[in-house]
């Protein structure tokens, strides 16, 4: 080589080593052109690509499925590999499993890429479906113990575009106070704000117990939290999920409380044992104020409430602009859900239902199905949930453990996401 | 020369099957690549993770893998195009702007990479930048990718001598004007 091809060459490494892939943008999802085959993922005008969440275990064929919608993959199957998940859908979804591990995966093949070195809270078997959550681009924040430690923290790790975690660091202020679980997270794009939902474990029969909703400012350190959702023994309270809007400001949460069952007794976390019978839900609009002393969360006001026309509310997510609030709920028909803790029994119409915040009209329906007894027995509506990317373009429905349903919603169908294993996969970009 | 990493049928239709598979393959193991490809070319973090952005999207939305073609040749192809158009538009737009420092690099992380880029580097760099297009591509799939001339011809769409005589130019351009000899 000539001094000039080799000063190009070292010009040129020197160039591409400056573009690191962690920083690479996330491929956005293709715009819908003309038909595309049923496993390809939707695709909306202000794509971004999904964040997405699963909670999967091989999909199962739901009963009284509606006409036109895309089959199910049998049991245990894996998706199709191809670019629905290499472009329209999200390449990698970060995983909270039942056995505690946090992992990352592809859509594509649904091989697990990387795998954290954190477990989940509360052991086998205890879902904390709230533990992982995404700040965009790529970004994360996750709750877990760390090997050889007994504290949980939240942690925050970037997901590669090869599906790698790099820069897997406990997040300042992001210790969880001694006693509790975190079993619900959301963060704020770019990741400065975190909210959690904190289990708080009683310490005596007399003590009121149920969750409480802390805000975390990791800059500041700042810290507010919100405990109103304890109505005292007669109910405990449990988050089911919590939602930011795109500026950071408001903060939605969705809680159920349930009242005890004298031959159940209490199970904290997001089913209420006892059935619907026990159990109410809501929708609140918080606005967090840091170290305020008095009245920690500004404004918070109820957005939604269950009704007798809305009789079980599964899940509330607002949109990023803070101006509606997509809610799963069900109606109809009452059927038998049998539960590792006892029977419930829930209405079997699911649809997921688009609210003005303002002033509570209801807006559309994006998507609906009838559960049919098969999935009420099976599974466990109270492990429906509702997931959005951070443009609000695109929800996944998500449902039950033992034959669990999955997808993102397009056009009124669902574009199913399945994965053979045993897991509840959450977050993904 | 067929790439057979990413094996498509020699002869006959595509299956669907096959051509997801393919595209999933070349975005995991490639998609990096063809960025800094794509930087390299165009200068411009934001537009080079347009351009494969595009690509990508085609591949996804229509086939274009035609059997026996070498699937990353062919988005290699795209991407050199692709960034050729984005030159074009930002040219008529009045957005090209000096063109000597159209590659000097990049838009995001520029703090790291004035660290990164030597004095000397950015010389090189600029240089690289004034060249016409297909010469400066020749230079970067050359020196950069390591091609050989056979596969660059494949690439741009050339003939092998084609590319021997464009690097040759290229490569005097670039030493006289960094005051060296080729």
């Amino acid at each position: 080589m000539t001094r000039t091809e080799d000063r190009l060459a070292d010009a040129l490494g020197a160039v591409a080593d400056g573009v690191r892939e962690e920083t690479m943008r996330p491929l956005v999802a293709p715009p819908a052109a003309r038909p595309r085959p049923r496993w390809v993922a939707p695709a909306a005008a202000a794509a971004s690509v999904a964040v997405l969440a699963g909670l999967v275990t091989g999909a199962v064929a739901v009963a009284g499925a509606g006409a036109g919608k895309p089959p199910v993959p049998p049991k245990g199957s894996v998706p199709p590999a191809g670019p629905a998940a290499a472009a329209g859908a999200p390449r990698y979804v970060v995983v909270a499993g039942l056995d505690g591990q946090i992992a990352v995966r592809s859509t594509a093949t649904g091989r697990t890429t990387a795998v954290l070195p954190l477990r989940g809270p509360g052991g086998y078997g205890r879902v904390r479906v709230g533990v992982v959550a995404s700040a965009g681009n790529g970004l994360f924040v996750a709750a877990g113990i760390p090997t050889g430690s007994t504290f949980e923290k939240i942690y925050r790790f970037r997901v590669t575009s090869a599906g790698q975690v790099t820069g897997l660091a406990p997040v300042p202020h992001g210790l969880v106070a001694a006693g509790e679980e975190v079993d619900a997270l959301a963060v704020t794009p770019g990741g400065r704000t975190i909210a959690y939902g904190s289990l708080i474990q009683p310490r005596s029969q007399k003590t009121d117990f149920g969750d409480r909703v802390n805000v975390v400012d990791t800059v500041t350190g700042n810290r507010t939290w919100w405990y109103s959702g304890s109505r005292g023994r007669s109910s405990a309270f449990s988050v089911a999920s919590l939602s930011w809007t795109a500026d950071g400001q408001r903060l939605a949460v969705f809680g159920e409380w349930c009242r005890p069952e004298p031959a159940a007794g209490y199970h904290s976390g997001i089913t209420c044992p006892a059935g619907q019978q026990y159990r109410a839900a809501e929708a609140w609009l918080l606005r967090p104020v840091p170290n305020a002393k008095d009245d920690p969360i500004k404004g918070g006001r109820r957005l939604l409430s269950q009704t007798p026309g809305s009789p079980y509310l599964a899940q509330a997510v607002i949109s990023p602009d803070g101006r509606t609030l997509t809610v799963v709920e069900l109606t109809g028909r009452k059927v038998i859900a049998q539960r590792y803790l006892g029977r419930g029994i829930v209405p079997c119409n699911m649809a997921v239902r688009q609210y003005a915040v303002p002033d509570g009209r209801p807006l559309r329906v994006l998507y609906h199905e009838l559960l049919g007894r098969r999935f009420a027995i099976a599974g466990d509506p109270d492990f429906l949930s509702l997931g959005r990317d951070s443009t609000g373009q695109h929800w996944t429905v998500i449902g039950g453990v033992s034959y669990s349903f999955n997808g993102w919603i397009h056009r009124g169908r669902l574009v199913p996401i399945a994965w053979g294993t045993l897991a509840v996969a959450f977050e993904a970009w | 020369m067929r790439d057979m990493s990413y094996p498509l049928p020699a002869v006959g239709p595509v299956p669907d099957a096959a051509r997801r598979h393919t595209v999933t393959l070349l975005f995991r193991e490639r998609h990096a690549e063809l960025v800094r490809l794509a930087v390299l070319l165009l200068g411009s973090r934001a537009a080079a993770e347009d351009v494969v952005q595009d690509v990508f999207t085609r591949l996804c939305t229509k086939d274009y893998l035609a059997a026996g073609a070498s699937p990353l040749a062919y988005v290699r192809t795209a991407v050199v195009n692709g960034c050729r158009s984005a030159q074009r538009r930002s040219a008529r737009a009045g957005l090209a702007g000096d063109r000597q420092s159209a590659l000097v690099p990049v838009a995001q992380g520029s703090a790291e990479d004035e660290v990164l880029l030597a004095e000397g580097r950015r010389e090189v760099v600029a240089a690289l930048a004034a060249l016409p297009a297909r010469r400066r591509e020749v230079l970067v799939l050359r020196y950069w990718l390591g091609l050989t001339d056979s596969e660059i011809a494949e690439v741009l769409g050339i003939t092998r001598p084609t590319v021997s005589s464009t690097a040759a130019r290229a490569l005097a351009t670039l030493a006289r004007n960094l005051g060296e000899e080729a």
